[in-house]
Parts: C-alpha cells; structure tokens; sequence
C-alpha cells in the first residue's frame, strides 16, 4: 500500500500542473501587453520629443481638413474634417496639422503614412516654399510602391492646401537630408506644388501645353475634373 | 517594332504593396519645364519634359486596354512625379500591378499575358504618332 505522503505529494503536484496551467495563458498575455504598452510608449516619446509644437488650447478652434485614404482601395484620398485649436502663424499651423495627420485617423487603416514617422522640423521660406523634414520611417515604413508613395505625399500636400494657405510648393526632407526618392519610387528631389484645389481623387492625366504646363515644379494636385481626352496622334512626318 | 526602333519607349513594371489586387495602373510624369541647356546635353532629371505628352498618349492608350482586361483599373493613366520617368529622354510609363499581398502568387502570374499583350497592343497602337526629337532636349 502506497504511504499517506505520498498520495499527498501527488495530490499536491496535481494541484500545482492545474494552477500552472491556468496560470500560463494569463502571464503570456500579460506580458505580451507589457510589450505592446512599451513599444507604443516608446513611439510616443519619439514622438512627443520631434514634435515641440504641441496643440495650444487657447488658440481659436478652427474646422481643419485632413485627407487619409479614402477606403476605396483605389488611391484616392478623401478630407476628413476635425476641430482643432490652430495658430494663426503658418509654421505653427502647418506643424499643428502636419502632426495631426501623422498621428493618424481613427481607423489605422486609412493611414497614409507610417505609425512612426514623425515630422522632425518645419520652415517656411518668405516665397510661400515649405521644407518639411520627416524622419527615416516616413521612408522605410511605408508600403513600397508608387501608388502609396504618391497617397503620402498628396495626404500632406493636400493637408497644407487645406489649412496653411501661405504654403505654395512643399519640398520634402528626410532626416534633414535630400533623397531622390520617397521609397524607391516618388521622386523627391523636386518640391511639389501646393494648390488650394486640392483634390481627393486619383490624377488623372491631363494633356495640357499651355502656361501651367511649364511649372518648373511637379504637378501633384491636378484637378481630376479637368481631364480631357487626347488628341488624335499627329501624323508620322 | 522594339528591335527596329531600339529605345523608342521606355516602360517599367511595377508590383504594388497595395491597390485592389487584379487591377493595374499606369502612371505618366506630371507637367516638367521645358529643358533649356546652352550646351545641347539633356538635363539628367528633366530628361522626360519633352516627351510628357506623348508618354500620356502612350500611358492612356496602355491603360484603356488594362481597363477592359482587369476590372476596377482606371480608365486613364494617372500622373506620378516617378523618379525612373524623370530621368528618360523618351515616351515613358509606370505600369503597377495590384499587389504583393495577394494569398497565391499565381493570381499575379495569370495577370502576366495580360499585362503583356495590353502593353504590346498599347506600344503598337502608339508607333505612328512617335517623332523623334531633332536636337536632344527639344520638343518632338
């Protein structure tokens, strides 16, 4: 016959497997939020240190429009309108938005660009060209491709269309340096041009000769409602 | 027609990371500035500006026949400030095809003949209307 102790030590290591076993799973969890609540701190601090203009309350709320991904899947983008406290002096504003738009939309889906690219500094030069400095992952982050390259850079541009009106062309800076190309594709070496027609659409080619068509900056934010079909292919001569 | 007009467009092939997948688009430079050079060398990154309204006709020619093929593509060629376009001094497009993130790389593999022959008919619908520029740099 078995002794006492021993039927109590089994009973008692019976005991500590179903503890640990329910146990287990909680701590897992657990410490998987611990991770989550760290990286997302952590992204919040690089934020919070890249970004010194914070939102002012007593600045007068303003309706700003700021355009993510519209949902269709198709490269458009549409403006979403938020109530925000804006400064009446453009450099503050245009960081004011620019941070916000960077911070994201309710639905992270709609984002245009990357959870941690952070705008590092913004100026604005007396001929209305605005040089906006990003961080690394605003190049490294973001889906490669040129339709999603071109939804960033027309979700900031068309922001600053929407709110800053002093800003004309936007040249666009990576951790304060020039870089040919978004990320491999987007052509940055160029700045773009602000308009205040922003457009939430994809842009469609425009066959245009006249005056416009000799900007000496790419035309990002053509209107779509002016496309017009081409002309018959000249003669071969 | 490639072999005997070696050069005569430039066409590069993108997959996109995102876009609705089976669909393709195409994408031209945006309006450039004339290139202006006393020397008669092509300015490298304004190498496109003459060429910008034949690569539309080109573009929207390849994209209408994308369109008919692949459901949900455009109807006409989009414009991209593309750093590949900038920097070639002849009619030039992007096309991207929607997109890595498909669950079975095949469904981009039966896009391939596709792609291809609407490319193809594009270029060879697009042939009469090429001029080659007199002097480099200049309008066609």
């Amino acid at each position: 016959m078995m002794p006492r102790w021993r039927w109590w030590f089994l009973a008692a290591l019976l005991l500590a497997v179903v503890i640990a076993a329910i146990y287990l799973p909680i701590l897992r969890r657990n410490i998987r939020q611990a991770a989550k609540l760290q990286q997302r701190s952590e992204e919040q601090a690089r934020r919070e240190l890249a970004q010194p203009a914070v939102i002012n309350p007593s600045d007068p709320k303003v309706k700003a429009k700021l355009f993510w991904a519209s949902g269709a899947d198709d490269g458009t983008l549409s403006a979403v309108t938020v109530e925000l406290p804006l400064s009446s002096d453009p450099v503050l504003r245009a960081k004011q938005v620019l941070n916000t738009l960077l911070a994201g939309p309710v639905d992270t889906e709609l984002r245009t660009v990357p959870p941690d690219a952070a705008l590092l500094a913004f100026y604005l030069l007396p001929d209305g060209t605005a040089i906006a400095d990003f961080s690394e992952a605003l190049g490294t982050s973001i889906p490669s491709g040129i339709e999603s390259e071109q939804m960033a850079v027309d979700s900031v541009t068309n922001t600053l269309a929407a709110n800053v009106p002093q800003v004309r062309r936007l040249k666009i800076l990576i951790h304060g340096q020039e870089v040919e190309t978004l990320a491999g594709h987007l052509d940055l070496s160029q700045a773009f041009v602000v308009t205040a027609n922003a457009v939430s659409g994809p842009r469609a080619a425009v066959a245009n000769d006249g005056p416009a068509a000799a900007s000496a900056t790419p035309q990002t934010l053509t209107p779509a409602a002016a496309a017009v079909k081409l002309t018959t292919p000249a003669a071969q001569p | 027609m490639a072999n005997a007009q070696l050069g005569a467009i430039f066409v590069t092939l993108h997959i996109a990371s995102t876009g609705t997948p089976g669909t393709a688009r195409v994408y031209v430079m945006n309006d450039m500035a004339p290139a202006a050079d006393a020397t008669g060398l092509i300015p490298w990154d304004r190498a496109q500006a003459p060429f910008v309204s034949l690569s539309r006709k080109l573009g929207d020619q390849v994209q209408s026949l994308l369109a008919q093929r692949f459901k949900g593509s455009p109807a006409s060629a989009q414009t991209a400030s593309v750093r590949q376009l900038r920097t070639t001094a002849a009619p030039a497009i992007a096309v991207e095809v929607s997109s890595v993130t498909v669950e079975d790389r095949a469904q981009l593999d039966h896009m391939a003949p596709g792609v291809a022959d609407a490319i193809a008919r594009g270029a060879a619908a697009f042939r009469p209307s090429y001029v080659v520029p007199t002097n480099p740099g200049e309008r066609p």
